[in-house]
This record gives structure tokens, C-alpha cells and sequence, in this order.
């Protein structure tokens, strides 16, 4: 796919997400636990790309995600970056990627992201923040297997 | 160079988030999260109606009997209501005639705005509602539902406000709350504990402040009125240290139950 198309479909993604974060995820909220589709979206399309346009898109996702949301800019758009960071080097590992992959990663990613915020703007309960991200990593890992399925389908057509 | 790009992005994300806290000072949204919340609104209100939509047809087929029964009681206890109403605008020009007999002038009325909430970030306790600055909200409103208190409204943009609940804890959004039907009755000042709690600290150890007693905003404030719903408390502690008395308690609203709220202005 060319490397503009690419960025188009980033571009809608950031966007659909965005929205979906701000008025869907509370909706589906299991046991307390909420989806966070900027970080499914880190951890299956960054699987695509490399290590600096994981960044970006990384950094997209995490100002989204803090503007929907109204919290702190910073700690999101750092917390973001480095785990689209870690993504890109993840692929240079070069394993097959699969959506049983893109679960794993995305869930590793989630815990990781909430670790990051969670030194850069403790919450209240670190339990019940510790608690939650768990819930998170395990909800975000499940919808990131048929997301990544998706743009598997739209991204390599013929594989 | 990867690694640049990595540096790159925490430094601009440092500056951004140090546009916000200028902009959020002055009860602004900054420029970035305005356009973002702008472009990411249509989505969120269409996901949300879906969500909704899909959420009411499940319970209208598993539960349909029973909103027929609540439907006439409701029907019942608004008929009953609208009585009351018109009780409670007599009693309010009685008083207000009263004040004017010694000079004291009307009690100050606010105007209430229908909003949608349009957006609700449970990590972070804060909730966007559809109206904004062109519906003459301003930062510190109160938000209320039918059950009470809802959350203080933050910041504001053209349309749109953003507003942080009463559960969260943020040491400069301490709300002036009494003990109702209490006499004399003690203030204190209230906070977000947790999720679900809240935390109200009187100064004086000796403040009459009981399991089970309702608390309202004490309206200590040039925007939130007196008398509004909070919660109940649920316990008491006494913090031998500071010297103070702190209670917790239960707020009525739940957000999770929430799609209409109203702005007092």
C-alpha cells in the first residue's frame, strides 16, 4: 500500500477512534473495566509501520486521547509515543504477526501505557488503578484481534 | 533518528500540555483539544446513540412489563408533583416578599440549561457536555441532575464544556457543603474520595455530623446555590492529628446512569 494511503487510513482511524473514546467506551465498560482504543489502535496498526511512524502515530493517538478526555496533555502524548516507540521496535524483531500476536502486544502495551501515566500523574488508589489496568489490558488485547484482522484485510489484500 | 522522533514528541507533548494548563488557568479550552473534541464530537455522538439505542432495545425486550408499571407511577407521582410546584412558587414569593420587608432584595434565581453528555472519561472523572460559552456557560457552574450534584464545570469552549465530577479528587474544586436538617448546621468543605465516595472534612471535631444524614451544597459560592442534593453520609472518622472531623459520603447521582444533565446559570 502506498506510504500516502497509509497515512489516510491512520488519519481516519486517529479520527474514528477519538470519537469512539469520548462517546462509545464508558458504554462498554465490563466489570469496570473500559476499552482504550487509541491504545488498540497503537498496538494493531503499529505492527504496519515502522519505528518512527509507530512513534507518531503513538504521539497522534496519546493527544487525541488526552483532548477527549480533557486530562493532561502531556502525560498522554508521552505515554503514547513511547509505547508506538516500542511497537516499531517490536517489529523489528520481524516475527509473523497474526491477531493472536496483535492480542498479546496490545494487551502488554495497555499495562505498560498505564504504568508510564501512572508515575507521570499518580491517581488516587493505586490499587484500584493497578486493578483496572489489568481489566483494560485483558479488554483492549480481546478487540484488538478482530481489529487487526480488519486491516490486515484492508492493508495486505493478497497475504 | 527513531530515537529522535521519540524525543521529539515527548518534548512537543511537554509544550502542549503546558498550552493546556495556561488555557485551563483562565477556565479555557486550549486551541489543540478544542479542535480535537470538534472533530471527534459527531463520532462520539453517533457511537454513543447506537450504544444507547442498542442498550435501551435489549432492556425494553427483557423488561418491558415492568417500565409499564414505572411508566404509570411516574405518570401518577408528576401529577402529584406539579401540585407541589405550584406550592413551592407560592412559598418562594412569600419569602421573597418578606426580604424585601427588610431590605434584603429577591434570593437570586439560576436559570437552568439542558445538556447532553456527550463524552465521559471514567479515569480521568470528567465529562463533556453539548453547551458552551454561546449558551452563557461559564467555568464553576454547578451540574445537577434529578438526583442531585453531578460536578463542577471546568472549562468551556464555543459549544461544548468540559466539567469534572464530584468524585474527583482535585484539591481546588472543594465544594462548601451542610448537614440538612441540622441546628446548627456544620459546614464543611467536600472532595472526591475515590470512584464512588466523597469526602467531607469539617474543621471542628465536635460537628454534628451523624451516619445516615443528608448533605447539600451550602452555597458558599457566587454560583452554586444552597440546598442542592449531594449525598448521604455513610461514615464517620475523626482524625485525631488535624484535628478535624471527616465524613463520607454516598453521592445520589451516579454518572453511569446519566444522559441529560442541567447546567445551573
Amino acid at each position: 500500500m502506498k506510504r500516502l494511503q497509509l497515512f489516510a487510513l491512520a488519519a481516519i482511524c486517529i479520527w474514528l477512534v477519538g470519537g469512539c473514546e469520548m462517546g462509545l467506551a464508558p458504554h462498554l465498560s465490563i466489570l469496570g473495566a473500559t476499552p482504550d482504543f487509541p491504545i488498540i489502535l497503537i498496538g494493531t496498526l503499529g505492527l504496519f509501520l515502522g519505528r518512527g511512524a509507530s512513534t507518531t502515530l503513538g504521539f497522534t493517538a496519546g493527544v487525541v486521547e488526552g483532548a477527549v478526555s480533557g486530562a493532561n496533555l502531556t502525560s498522554y502524548a508521552i505515554s503514547r509515543s513511547v509505547i508506538g516507540f516500542l511497537v516499531g521496535w517490536f517489529n523489528d524483531l520481524e516475527l509473523e504477526s497474526s491477531p493472536f500476536l496483535s492480542m498479546v502486544v496490545t494487551a502488554a502495551l495497555t499495562i505498560v501505557a498505564q504504568l508510564t501515566l501512572m508515575f507521570m500523574a499518580p491517581p488516587g488508589s493505586i490499587l484500584g488503578y493497578l486493578a483496572a489496568t489489568i481489566g483494560a489490558a485483558v479488554y483492549n488485547g480481546v478487540l484488538a484481534m478482530p481489529f487487526y484482522a480488519l486491516l490486515k484485510r484492508i492493508l495486505d489484500p493478497h497475504d | 533518528m527513531d530515537w529522535l522522533v521519540l524525543v521529539g514528541a515527548c518534548i512537543l507533548g511537554f509544550l502542549l500540555g503546558q498550552t493546556q494548563n495556561a488555557a485551563r488557568a483562565q477556565g479555557r479550552i486550549d486551541t489543540v483539544s478544542n479542535a480535537v473534541q470538534g472533530l471527534a464530537s459527531p463520532i462520539a455522538r453517533i457511537s454513543g446513540d447506537v450504544a444507547d439505542s442498542a442498550g435501551d432495545l435489549f432492556f425494553g425486550v427483557f423488561r418491558g412489563r415492568h417500565l409499564t408499571i414505572e411508566n404509570r407511577r411516574l405518570n401518577d407521582r408528576l401529577a402529584a408533583l406539579s401540585l407541589y410546584g405550584e406550592q413551592s412558587q407560592r412559598l418562594q414569593r412569600e419569602i421573597d416578599a418578606l426580604r424585601g420587608l427588610l431590605n434584603l432584595g429577591p434570593l437570586g434565581g439560576k436559570d437552568k440549561v439542558a445538556a447532553d453528555i456527550i463524552g465521559y472519561i471514567p479515569g480521568d472523572r470528567r465529562i463533556t457536555l453539548s453547551v458552551g460559552s454561546a449558551e452563557g456557560i461559564k467555568p464553576n457552574m454547578p451540574i445537577v441532575s434529578a438526583s442531585g450534584l453531578v460536578g463542577i464545570v471546568q472549562t468551556v469552549a464555543g459549544n461544548r464544556c468540559q466539567a469534572v465530577l464530584m468524585t474527583s479528587r482535585s484539591k481546588d474544586r472543594k465544594v462548601g457543603a451542610i448537614v440538612l436538617n441540622r441546628n446548627p448546621s456544620p459546614m464543611g468543605l467536600l472532595e472526591g474520595a475515590n470512584a464512588s465516595t466523597l469526602e467531607l472534612e469539617f474543621q471542628n471535631q465536635g460537628a454534628p455530623v451523624q451516619v445516615g444524614d443528608t448533605i447539600v451544597t451550602a452555597g458558599a459560592s457566587e454560583y452554586i446555590p444552597r440546598g442542592i442534593p449531594i449525598g448521604k453520609v455513610i461514615q464517620v472518622e475523626d482524625d485525631e492529628a488535624f484535628g478535624v472531623r471527616r465524613a463520607i459520603v454516598d453521592p445520589f447521582s451516579s454518572i453511569g446512569e446519566l444522559r441529560e444533565v442541567v447546567i445551573l446559570r
